[in-house]
C-alpha cells in the first residue's frame, strides 16, 4: 500500500506541500507516540501560508474553565436576583454565555489541527476515542468542559494505557455532568442522611456507572446484574460535584479538580461488582475500572469497534482477533493495540471504508491543498458570505462533538451516513472548497496524488468544468470510500 | 415519486433490481404514518399520569403534574398534551399504557436497536421494521433526519428531508447528481439516484429543521398525491435522569414539544389526516419512583400515544399493573403489560392495508404476534 493511501486509511490525507517520502512503516511508528500539536493561525486571508502554533492565551486549563463557569453562572444569578425585565435579563445572559464559554476556540483549534496538523492518525485516534467515550452538551452545563475533555481525557491518554483513559474519562467534569455523576449521592450518604431530614433532594443516580459497564467497558454481553450496576454507581458516588456559587463552603476550581472525591457524598461500606469486592474510598474507583479494562470482554468489545471503525464492514474474524490478541497480551497499552489496528488496516481490504463526514471533510481540503476555516482572531465574523465556522461546519455535516447526543455516540455502520442529505451536503461542501478553499490541486492532479483508477478518472474528465470535475472527485466512490 | 423508473433508465446495480417489489403493481394504499421517535425513554407516568393510582404521589411526588387533565377517574394527561387531549375528546387519538417492546435491560443502546429493528433476538439487523413495512406495501418514506435512521433503513424508496443551512452553498446540479448516480454502486448509487430525482422534481420545500416546521411541511408534503406516504421524526432529550420536572422542566417541555409536533403534522396533512396515523415510539419507560436527583430512571413499560383521523375509537388502552413495590417490574419499573409491536403492528395495519399475518411474519418476524387492532381501530 502507498503510504499516501495508508494516511486515508489511517488519517486525515496528505496536504500537496507534506513530504510523503516516508515509508508506510516509518510513517505508521511516527504517528503511535507523540507529543500533542495544535496548529493555529490568527486570520484567514485567502490563502493560509504562515501557520503557527495554537495561541497559549487561548489554551484554557481546567481551572480557567471552572473559574469562567462559576462566572458565567454567577453573572446570571445576581441578574435574575434583580428582577429585571425579560428583555434586558435575555441580553445578560446573552452576553454571559459570549463572554465566558470558549467552545468557539475549542473547536477552531480541533478545526485549525485537522486541516494542518501532521499527527493525523493521533487526531482519527482521538475522535475515534472521543466518540466511544461520548460526551454531549448538556444544557449550559458542560459546554465549557468538552474540549478539554477531547484534548486531555482523550488526545492525552493514547500513550497510555486503556484502563489510564477510563480512569480519566470518569473523572473528568465534561462526563461527570454530561452521565449525571455530580448528581450521584449515596443513598446512606452523610449528604443522602442530612437531605432526608431537610427536605431537600440528594440520592443515587446509576446514569454513569450503566453506562460505564455497558458502553466503556464490558458491554452486556459480560452479562452483568442491575446489582452490579447498582454498585458501580455506588463506587462512582462522591466523585465530581457541579460548582455552584452558592456553595458554603465554597469550592474552589482545585479542589474541585485534584481532589474530586467528596467522601461525605459517597456511600459509605464495601461494594461487590461482578463478584470482585471493592473497599469503601476513593481508592475503589481505580481498582474497578482496572478490573473492567482488563476484562476479556472489553477486549472483545472495543477491537470489534476498532476494527470496524477503521477497516469497516469488510473487517474479519482474523482482523478482530489480531486486534485482540494485541490487547490481551498487552493488557490495554494503546500504542500497542493501535499499532494492530493499523497493521490490519493497512492489509488489501476487501471493499473500502465509507468514510464519518468530517473525515471526508478534512481529506478533501488537505488532500487538494485548501484553506479554509477562519482564524482564531475571527471567531465572532460580522459579514459573513460563506460559512467558514467550524462550529457550523460541523454541525452542517452531522458530526459535532459539541452537539447533544445520546451516550452510544455516532454510528460506525455506513447505512447511518448515507441518505439524501448527507450527499447533497458531500457535494455542497465539495463546491464551497473550490470556490472559496483556494485548493491547489485540480481534480486531475488529486487523481494523481491519489492513484485512483482509470474507471474514477473517465467520470471525472466526463465534468463540464474545473469546477465539476472538483466536485465528482471529491464525491467519487474512491474518494467517499476510503 | 418515481425513483423505480429512474433506476432502470440509469442501469442501475444488480444489487437494486434484485430487491422483492410488493405490491407495486396493484393499487398503492391510501394511508399514510408518521412516527415520532422518542429518544431516551418517554416517562409514560408523567405523559399519562393513572392519578386513581394511590401509590403514584407515595412514589414520585416531585414528578406529577398538578393540573393534568382528567381522562377518566383513573388516567389523566400533562396539561402539555393539551392539543392531543382535543383529539382525544374528538375520537381521533388513543393512547396504550404500560407497554414497551419486550426488551427489558434498559439500555438505550440495545432498546433503541430494539424499538426501531423489531427484533428482539440475534445479532444486529441492518433494517428496520418501518423500512420493511414500506417495502411490503410499496410506498415510499422520508426520514426527517440529516442521517438514516436503523428505523427505516433497508426501504427501497426513502429520501432524507433535513435542508441545509450553509452559507454560500448551491443546490446540487442535476448533471453531476446523475453522473455521480451511474458511478456509484449498491446503496450510495440509489442514494445520489434519489437526490437526482428530488433536484428535478423541484419540490420547493422550506428550509427548516425545527420539528415543529419539519412536521408542517412535511404534513404537506405527504397531503401530495405522490408524496411520501411514511414519515419518521426523532425528538431526542427525553433521558431525564435528575429534574425532570412535573409541570414545568425538561420533561414537561418534551411533552409540549409532541403536541405541537402532532398538531403541526395534522394541520399540513389537511385532509389527508383522515387517513393518517401517528405514533409515539420509545425505547423504554422510566421507574416508577423518582430518584434522588428529582429525576428518573432507565425502566421497562412506558405509554404509546396514538393519533390521526383513522383512529376510530378513544380511550386509554391498557391491562394496568399497578404501581406498589410488588407490582413493579423487578421493584423498581412500571410492568409492560402489552407488547408495543402489537401496536405498532395495528397502525401499519390499519394505515397501508397489509394483514395482520402479514405484517407480524415480514415485518417483525413474530407470526404469533398478539392482534390489537379492533380495540382503537375500524377492523
Amino acid at each position: 500500500m502507498s503510504t499516501s493511501r495508508a494516511a486515508r486509511r489511517l488519517g486525515l490525507g496528505f496536504r500537496p506541500s507534506a513530504g510523503t517520502d516516508l515509508a508506510e512503516s516509518d510513517w505508521v511508528d511516527a504517528q503511535l507516540v507523540g507529543e500533542f500539536t495544535a496548529p493555529g493561525y490568527a486570520r484567514f486571508d485567502g490563502r493560509n501560508t504562515e501557520i503557527g502554533e495554537w495561541p497559549e492565551a487561548l489554551t484554557y486549563s481546567l481551572s480557567d474553565r471552572m473559574d469562567r463557569h462559576k462566572t458565567r453562572v454567577r453573572t446570571i444569578l445576581d441578574a435574575e436576583a434583580k428582577q429585571l425585565d425579560s428583555a434586558t435579563l435575555a441580553r445578560i445572559r446573552a452576553d454571559a454565555w459570549n463572554d465566558y464559554t470558549v467552545h468557539a476556540q475549542d473547536i477552531h483549534r480541533l478545526a485549525h489541527r485537522g486541516l494542518y496538523g501532521e499527527d493525523q492518525f493521533r487526531q482519527r485516534l482521538t475522535w475515534f476515542w472521543a466518540n466511544h467515550f461520548t460526551v454531549g452538551r448538556k444544557g449550559d452545563e458542560n459546554i465549557e468542559f468538552i474540549g478539554h475533555y477531547v484534548d486531555t481525557a482523550i488526545g492525552g491518554a493514547l500513550d497510555g494505557s486503556f484502563a489510564d483513559m477510563v480512569y480519566g474519562v470518569v473523572t473528568h467534569p465534561a462526563m461527570g455532568i454530561y452521565l449525571d455523576n455530580v448528581y450521584n449521592v449515596g443513598e446512606n450518604s452523610q449528604v443522602a442522611r442530612i437531605c432526608r431530614r431537610d427536605g431537600c433532594q440528594a440520592g443515587p443516580n446509576d446514569n454513569l456507572g450503566r453506562e460505564l459497564m455497558e458502553l466503556h467497558t464490558v458491554s452486556p454481553s459480560r452479562g452483568y446484574t442491575e446489582d452490579d450496576i447498582r454498585n458501580a454507581a455506588n463506587i462512582l458516588s462522591g466523585w465530581g460535584y457541579p460548582p455552584h456559587p452558592n456553595d458554603r463552603p465554597p469550592f474552589t476550581p482545585d479542589d474541585w479538580w485534584q481532589s474530586a472525591f467528596f467522601k461525605q457524598r459517597a456511600q459509605p461500606g464495601g461494594k461487590t461488582v461482578l463478584g470482585r469486592d471493592y473497599p469503601e474510598g476513593p481508592a475503589a474507583l481505580r481498582r474497578l475500572v482496572d478490573d473492567l479494562s482488563i476484562d476479556a470482554s472489553t477486549a472483545d468489545f472495543l477491537s470489534r469497534k476498532l476494527v470496524l471503525h477503521f477497516i469497516g464492514e469488510a473487517a474479519t474474524e482474523d482482523d478482530v482477533a489480531a486486534v485482540r490478541e494485541a490487547w490481551t497480551a498487552s493488557d490495554g497499552h494503546l500504542p500497542t493495540v493501535h499499532r494492530a489496528v493499523a497493521e490490519r488496516t493497512l492489509e488489501p481490504a476487501a471493499a473500502g471504508k465509507f468514510v464519518w463526514p468530517i473525515i471526508w471533510l478534512f481529506q478533501a481540503m488537505r488532500i487538494s491543498g485548501a484553506d479554509f476555516f477562519y482564524g482564531y482572531e475571527q471567531l465572532n465574523p460580522m459579514e459573513e458570505v460563506v460559512q467558514r465556522r467550524p462550529e457550523r461546519v460541523f454541525e452542517e455535516l452531522g458530526f459535532d462533538f459539541w452537539s447533544v447526543r445520546q451516550p452510544d455516540g455516532y454510528s460506525d455502520r455506513s447505512e447511518a451516513w448515507i441518505s439524501t442529505e448527507h450527499f447533497d451536503r458531500r457535494i455542497r461542501f465539495a463546491d464551497l472548497i473550490y470556490r472559496f478553499g483556494n485548493p491547489r490541486l485540480s481534480a486531475a492532479e488529486i487523481a494523481d496524488a491519489l492513484g485512483l483508477s482509470a474507471k474514477t478518472r473517465d467520470m471525472i474528465a466526463t465534468g463540464n468544468t474545473p469546477r465539476d470535475r472538483f466536485v465528482l472527485c471529491l464525491c467519487s466512490k474512491e474518494f467517499m470510500e476510503v | 415519486m418515481q425513483r423505480r423508473t429512474f433506476l432502470k433508465a440509469a442501469g442501475a446495480s444488480a444489487v437494486l433490481t434484485g430487491f422483492p417489489v410488493h405490491g407495486y403493481t396493484s393499487e398503492l394504499p391510501k394511508g399514510r404514518i408518521a412516527v415520532l421517535f422518542l429518544e431516551g425513554g418517554l416517562d409514560g407516568l408523567a405523559a399519562v399520569p393513572p392519578v386513581g393510582d394511590p401509590q403514584l404521589e407515595r412514589m414520585r411526588s416531585d414528578l406529577v403534574a398538578s393540573k393534568p387533565l382528567d381522562l377518566n377517574p383513573f388516567f389523566a394527561l400533562h396539561q402539555n398534551l393539551s392539543g392531543f387531549g382535543k383529539l382525544l375528546a374528538s375520537n381521533q387519538a388513543a393512547i396504550f399504557h404500560a407497554t414497551n417492546f419486550p426488551y427489558i435491560r434498559r439500555s438505550h443502546f440495545e432498546g433503541q436497536r430494539i424499538a426501531q429493528s423489531g427484533m428482539i433476538n440475534g445479532a444486529a439487523s441492518p433494517t428496520g421494521w418501518l423500512g420493511r413495512a414500506m417495502d411490503e406495501a410499496g410506498i415510499a418514506g422520508r426520514s426527517l433526519t440529516l442521517d438514516t435512521p436503523l428505523l427505516v433503513r433497508g426501504a427501497v424508496e426513502l429520501d432524507s428531508f433535513y435542508p441545509a443551512s450553509l452559507l454560500g452553498s448551491v443546490n446540487p446540479d442535476t448533471e453531476l447528481l446523475s453522473l455521480l448516480s451511474q458511478s456509484h454502486e449498491g446503496l450510495s448509487a440509489a442514494t445520489f439516484g434519489t437526490l437526482y430525482e428530488k433536484a428535478l422534481a423541484d419540490e420547493n420545500l422550506p428550509r427548516v429543521r425545527d420539528p415543529e416546521g419539519l412536521a408542517l411541511a412535511t404534513g404537506r408534503a405527504m397531503s401530495a398525491p405522490e408524496g411520501p406516504r411514511v414519515t419518521m421524526i426523532r425528538i431526542p432529550e427525553f433521558d431525564t435522569h435528575a429534574n425532570q420536572g412535573n409541570d414545568t422542566g425538561l420533561h414537561p417541555e418534551l411533552l409540549g414539544l409532541v403536541d405541537r409536533v402532532i398538531e403541526n403534522f395534522r394541520i399540513g396533512l389537511g385532509d389527508a389526516w383522515q387517513d393518517t396515523v401517528i405514533f409515539t415510539l420509545t425505547e423504554f419507560g422510566r421507574t416508577v419512583r423518582e430518584n434522588g436527583s428529582a429525576g428518573t430512571d432507565h425502566g421497562y413499560g412506558s405509554a404509546g400515544l396514538v393519533a390521526g383521523g383513522l383512529v376510530d375509537r378513544a380511550g386509554i388502552v391498557s391491562n394496568w399493573p399497578g404501581l406498589g413495590e410488588k407490582d413493579q417490574f423487578e421493584g423498581r419499573d412500571l410492568m409492560a403489560t402489552l407488547d408495543y409491536r402489537s401496536v405498532c403492528a395495528a397502525c401499519i395495519e390499519t394505515a397501508l392495508g397489509l394483514p395482520h399475518d402479514v405484517i407480524a411474519e415480514k415485518v417483525f418476524l413474530e407470526p404469533d404476534l398478539a392482534r390489537v387492532t379492533p380495540y382503537v381501530f375500524n377492523a
